[in-house]
């Protein structure tokens, strides 16, 4: 069952109780609001998850209404995982976007079970691309570029890593897209659906994009990692695609975990396993088209 | 909301084995109640310990949880070995204190109890030498405003915190078992007199009557109570694990006497046997009878003590509130207490940014 083969009055019942546990990749999910602006955003963007299984959950996200004058005036929201209120609250109007954050948050805090790195993973016949980059990079244009080019889509914030495989596990949760990258998005891909316009505390204006159902399909089977890709948009610049060493590589990948240094000596053994199976680049452009061409190439080429 | 919300929690750590039983829809309350109380790394290494791997993402979580406790020890213990190369080598004699000192005794409690700092022990007289020696090799003092560094250097029984720049292990370095000020005045050179060393780590811990010792005086005299399961249970482990050695009973009844500290080693016990079912040995029970309080400040204890110590955040606020002015009282005398809290709040309301 998934959250959209609920009824509505069902999930929103769920929703406003006990929680409702959607399966996103590893992870069961308790989710609960009472705010109808996110339950009806989960009926949209979450629509294709399977509702887990009853049990416990990873971990419990919330999003609800906060203070008590404040309620009828500017109202606002706050989100608590597992109980730990880590933000501010929110105007109310950002409740759908407080939860992406809020979820953010919980995975890079509260999975300690998985490797967690900070990157954008897409598929090929069951083979992964990674593209681990800070913010700023077009990690998340690039990989909606992608999915849009035909590549499965993974998960546009996180790479779950089984720590003793290597194991890629998706995690197909909304894309989070900034400012121009909405319509350069949405010219390529015809059917993206966005949730509401947000502004980020550091200005930026930020839509969430619903994952494509295949992906969410396919959350359950993990991917063995292939390519990983720094992806380096500079406006003006050529395409260029660079070998990186493994070494380096291996060193951003750890730079790039949560949890990298709670594994010891797993941790690295896991990074190697992914880097020696994988070609190692950067991916330096500012025409998205060469861009999606070079990671096409890299797909048929599939010596390492 | 019922008074006493600790009650399946309590449960299992009175019997760990019921963990077994425990159903799938029941691991994430349970896991919740026990990370809110820090107890959940604990909870943990028990299932671990008798083999119970629920399914699904409470096998998950309980991995997570020992693995990122096993990590922190690793971090405790790498700490410990620096800190005593250090003091050390400035020839400061040192005694490792509560979870650190768990941690080196490798009490069968202390997997998956997760130390926050290292507590350090060492002659007032060489105080300052500790401290030299720390912040000459890399440990600094945490940042604070000067009327909390010269409440610390003044009031209390350690420096203010210190912290190696890169690790970042808070470290707080004694000279006393309780605050300058508090009521009770126990002699930490019985401590450091009386310490042993721990073969392989080179490193000294406190005779086990005073591990209890300082774990009583610290949660039922001058600690906060609130929420503090955690730190009974500690003294529950260590009365479990101590109480086989044959000296043990008579040395924590000499040394309660010793350090001042009977009222505390009665509520300890007390509490444990009460909560926990702590086995304690019914001459040892007659004989701190009679350092109990009188029957309405027990009465009011019994009714306090239970709520307040599974209280986190909301709910029981009486009893928690009772309970912490009396630990302030405690903690030192009427006109100092009155300055200090005036200073704080005021500095509270009319520094807000830098309020703590």
């Amino acid at each position: 069952v998934t959250a959209a083969q609920l009824s509505g009055p069902e999930r929103r019942g769920r929703l406003a109780g006990q929680g409702l546990v959607l399966q996103a990749g590893p992870l069961a999910v308790r989710i609960r609001t009472p705010l109808r602006s996110v339950q009806d955003y989960l009926a949209g963007h979450y629509a294709d998850f399977p509702v887990a299984d009853a049990g416990a959950a990873h971990f419990a996200v919330d999003v609800r209404a906060s203070g008590r004058v404040r309620r009828f005036v500017r109202p606002q929201v706050t989100f608590a995982g597992d109980g730990v209120t880590p933000f501010h609250p929110l105007p109310a109007h950002m409740a759908a976007a407080l939860f992406e954050w809020g979820f953010n948050w919980c995975v890079s805090r509260r999975v300690h079970h998985l490797l967690v790195v900070h990157a954008a993973v897409l598929s090929r016949n069951g083979h992964a691309l990674l593209l681990p980059a800070p913010p700023g990079a077009g990690k998340s244009t690039l990989c909606a570029a992608l999915v849009s080019a035909g590549w499965q889509f993974g998960s546009d914030e996180f790479a779950l890593i089984e720590p003793e495989t290597g194991l890629v596990h998706p995690l197909p949760r909304p894309i989070s897209l900034k400012d121009q990258s909405v319509g350069i998005v949405s010219a390529r891909w015809r059917e993206a659906v966005f949730g509401p316009e947000v502004t980020e505390p550091t200005g930026a204006r930020v839509r969430h994009l619903r994952p494509p159902g295949s992906g969410v399909a396919q959350a359950h089977v993990p991917l063995e990692a292939r390519w990983v890709v720094l992806p380096a948009y500079r406006a003006g610049a050529s395409t260029a695609l660079a070998s990186v060493p493994r070494a380096r590589m291996l060193a951003h990948l750890a730079d790039s975990s949560y949890n990298f240094t709670e594994f010891g000596a797993r941790g690295f053994d896991c990074l190697r396993a992914i880097i020696d199976r994988s070609r190692c680049c950067t991916l330096t452009y500012s025409d998205l088209d060469e861009a999606l061409a070079v990671c096409d190439g890299l797909a048929r080429d599939t010596a390492v | 909301m019922t008074a006493f919300r600790g009650g399946r929690l309590v449960d299992v750590l009175r019997n760990p084995g019921r963990l077994a039983s425990v159903r799938p829809q029941d691991w994430e309350p349970l896991l919740l109640e026990a990370d809110g109380l820090r107890l959940s790394g604990r909870l943990a290494h028990e299932a671990g310990r008798l083999g119970i791997r629920p399914p699904g993402p409470a096998g998950d979580r309980l991995e997570g949880l020992r693995l990122l406790s096993d990590n922190s020890d690793r971090a405790i213990r790498w700490e410990v070995r620096r800190i005593v190369e250090v003091l050390g080598d400035a020839g400061c004699p040192l005694v490792f204190l509560k979870g650190a000192a768990y941690l080196l005794e490798d009490l069968p409690f202390a997997r998956g109890r997760r130390v926050a700092d290292v507590d350090v022990l060492v002659a007032e007289r060489d105080l300052g030498r500790a401290e030299a020696a720390l912040r000459e090799y890399g440990w600094e003092l945490l940042p604070l405003e000067p009327y909390d560094e010269r409440y610390y250097r003044l009031w209390t029984h350690e420096l203010p915190p210190l912290r190696h720049t890169r690790r970042r292990i808070p470290v707080d370095v004694h000279h006393g078992l309780v605050p300058r000020t508090s009521r009770i005045r126990p002699d930490a050179s019985r401590v450091l007199a009386q310490s042993r060393l721990v073969p392989n780590e080179g490193a000294r811990v406190p005779s086990p009557a005073h591990l209890v010792l300082h774990a009583a005086i610290h949660l039922f005299h001058d600690g906060e109570i609130a929420g503090a399961l955690r730190d009974l249970t500690d003294i529950d482990g260590l009365l479990r694990h101590f109480g086989q050695e044959p000296t043990f009973w008579d040395a924590l009844q000499m040394e309660a006497a010793a350090l001042d500290a009977t009222r505390p080693v009665f509520y300890a016990l007390r509490y444990t046997r009460r909560l926990l079912d702590t086995p304690v040995p019914p001459q040892v029970l007659n004989a701190v009878a009679e350092w109990a309080p009188g029957a309405a400040v027990l009465g009011l204890m019994d009714w306090l003590i239970e709520p307040a110590l599974v209280h986190r955040g909301a709910g029981s606020r009486l009893p928690t509130a009772t309970l912490r002015a009396r630990a302030h009282w405690l903690r030192m005398p009427p006109m100092l207490l009155a300055r200090h809290l005036t200073t704080k709040t005021l500095r509270r309301r009319l520094l807000p940014s830098q309020a703590h």
